[in-house]
């Protein structure tokens, strides 16, 4: 069993909401009776943003809200999807009359779950749209694209879609411009060690001492394929090809680069790859505009490191710049 | 036996909730093989919400009674397995007129209607190793038996066994959906972990019916 900072099982999903709401009293609220929270204060006549997903990902989605983020976030049990009943509680809670956008990350569950959510808020007359995030590029060759996972790269489509509810945008304004920044974000990510649901003893996969797993899945399923632990130079110049040559990403490109830890790698060990990211980066021509490094979309347990990259236009610049408040972004805004 | 009431329904559904809660264990491990490992975590979730909702009334539609089993679940599990096996019982019976009792035939339907609604819903095919590959070998059973006006006991036996052969035929596929789907090659040789709920679920069914109903 793996040694974890719980009380009971059953619980750790509310109570990881009640800390989290308890830390920011003013700013945000638990939708009663569901698994959901939104701000306290919305801005009227805007388009509402929800996001969700499964908790065990924190800080995503739970913390993934403020000004110019998220207004409300649905959070299923551990690992799974929020039920349509959570997802249109939450839809309800962030409409201001101007209709929701859904950012979530492509999943089965996901996806059947927000379908359904959408089908209820319908009935109660609140139109939404969906932006489903495929960042992934181990998950599925290209001409499969819809078939990918979401992983680190929700933070950058989020980022985009916030700001572009913020600045009042219409609705299919704001699923342009959040679509655009999906279709321009590529992730690939390996894994050293696996997650374990809180409160289960066995984790997903095991690997050998000198094995890691490419291509990982966020919720400590498989990845693609194993390999023998390289030095990190190695693993970040594999990585990275194969997210270069995705979009493709070319000489003259600016883009903003993510380091993603998954909360179980060192911040030392994140140093050690965003060096390598950006001298490649430059090496090749592509001009940096932000570079994040950090714990966005974790695991629990797990660690290993995933690199995205997202590919900039004006107008995607101008809203990653857009001046925000978030208890995952305060510090580091515009 | 040619119908079932309400009560027996409810009795039925109620086994079913009992048995699936009991393998949570064997759930998961189906799920870790292939998938994240949390299946039997949110059926076991599912059938929990699920039985206390019925055992809080008393029910003379049985189509209320799978209705109030699939929303429930959809309603507490979330997760892919939320809607799917949600559906399997809510999608055949919520627009249905209230009636007392049920017929082979159409307790047969219910299984039917939401083998086509899971299959829009998930846009899934028999072969990409999800529920269908158990569901559909049943749902197809079921009609044959009903065809040849076969009883309750026969009907839910043959169910039993399609939905068996059906989770055997799964190990053989590579995923198309799911978490599962990025690991090709790898899946093989494991079967759905879904397509193994639906052997608990019909095998707890079966063992109702051969307990319960008369030759």
């Amino acid at each position: 069993m793996v040694k974890k900072v719980i009380n009971n099982p059953k619980d750790v999903v509310q109570e990881t909401i009640e800390g989290f709401l308890l830390m920011h009293p003013d700013e945000f609220r638990q939708i009663e009776g569901n698994t959901a929270i939104v701000k306290t204060r919305l801005d009227p006549d805007k388009v509402g943003l929800v996001i969700g997903g499964g908790s065990g990902h924190e800080p995503i989605f739970l913390e993934f809200i403020g000004t110019g983020y998220p207004d409300a976030v649905a959070m299923g049990n551990i690992f799974a999807a929020p039920s349509p009943d959570i997802v249109l509680a939450a839809t309800q809670a962030a409409d201001r009359g101007q209709g929701v956008l859904y950012v979530y990350g492509n999943y089965a569950g996901d996806n059947l779950n927000f379908d359904m959510g959408a089908e209820l808020a319908e009935m109660e007359g609140i139109r939404t749209e969906t932006v489903r995030v495929w960042d992934d590029v181990a998950s599925a060759p290209p001409e499969r694209i819809s078939d990918r996972r979401g992983i680190a790269g929700d933070f950058f489509v989020i980022k985009i879609a916030g700001a572009a509810c913020d600045a009042g945008l219409n609705l299919d304004e704001v699923k342009r411009v959040t679509t655009k920044a999906r279709d321009n974000t590529r992730t690939m990510g390996v894994a050293l060690y696996p997650g374990t649901i809180p409160g289960e003893g066995t984790p997903a996969f095991t690997l050998a001492e000198d094995e890691i797993e490419i291509g990982l899945g966020l919720h400590g399923e498989p990845g693609v394929r194993r390999g023998k632990i390289q030095p990190a130079d190695v693993l970040v110049d594999e990585m990275m090809s194969l997210v270069v040559a995705d979009l493709p990403f070319k000489a003259g490109d600016e883009v903003c680069a993510l380091i993603d830890g998954f909360g179980s790698t060192t911040r030392m060990e994140q140093m050690i790859a965003m060096r390598r990211m950006l001298q490649n980066l430059n090496r090749l021509g592509i001009k940096v505009h932000k570079a994040e490094a950090g714990a966005y979309a974790t695991c629990q347990e797990m660690a290993g490191f995933s690199i995205t990259l997202m590919r900039l236009d004006n107008e995607l610049k101008k809203f990653y710049d857009w001046p925000v408040w978030s208890p995952v972004y305060k510090n580091r805004q515009g | 036996m040619d119908n079932l009431t309400a009560e027996q329904v409810k009795n039925l559904l109620l086994q079913v909730a009992d048995t699936v809660i009991a393998a949570k264990e064997k759930l998961c491990e189906a799920d870790r093989n292939i998938g994240d490992g949390d299946h039997g975590i949110g059926m076991a979730n599912g059938f929990e919400a699920a039985r206390t909702a019925l055992e809080a009334q008393e029910f003379d539609d049985v189509y209320a009674v799978f209705s109030t089993v699939g929303r429930t679940m959809i309603r507490v599990m979330g997760g892919a397995s939320g809607i799917i096996f949600g559906l399997l019982f809510y999608a055949g019976a919520k627009n249905m007129p209230p009636q007392g009792v049920i017929s082979t035939a159409e307790f047969s339907t219910i299984f039917a209607i939401a083998l086509s609604e899971i299959k829009t819903k998930g846009q899934a095919q028999l072969g990409d190793k999800t529920l269908i590959d158990g569901l559909q070998p049943m749902v197809e059973a079921m009609q044959d038996s009903v065809a040849k006006g076969e009883d309750f006991r026969a009907l839910i036996h043959t169910a039993a066994l399609a939905a068996e052969r059906g989770k055997e035929a799964s190990k053989s596929y590579v995923a198309r959906y799911g978490k599962a789907k990025t690991l090709g090659e790898r899946a093989v040789g494991y079967p759905d972990a879904g397509c193994v709920s639906l052997t608990v679920i019909c095998g707890a069914m079966d063992s109702w019916a051969q307990e319960t109903l008369a030759d």
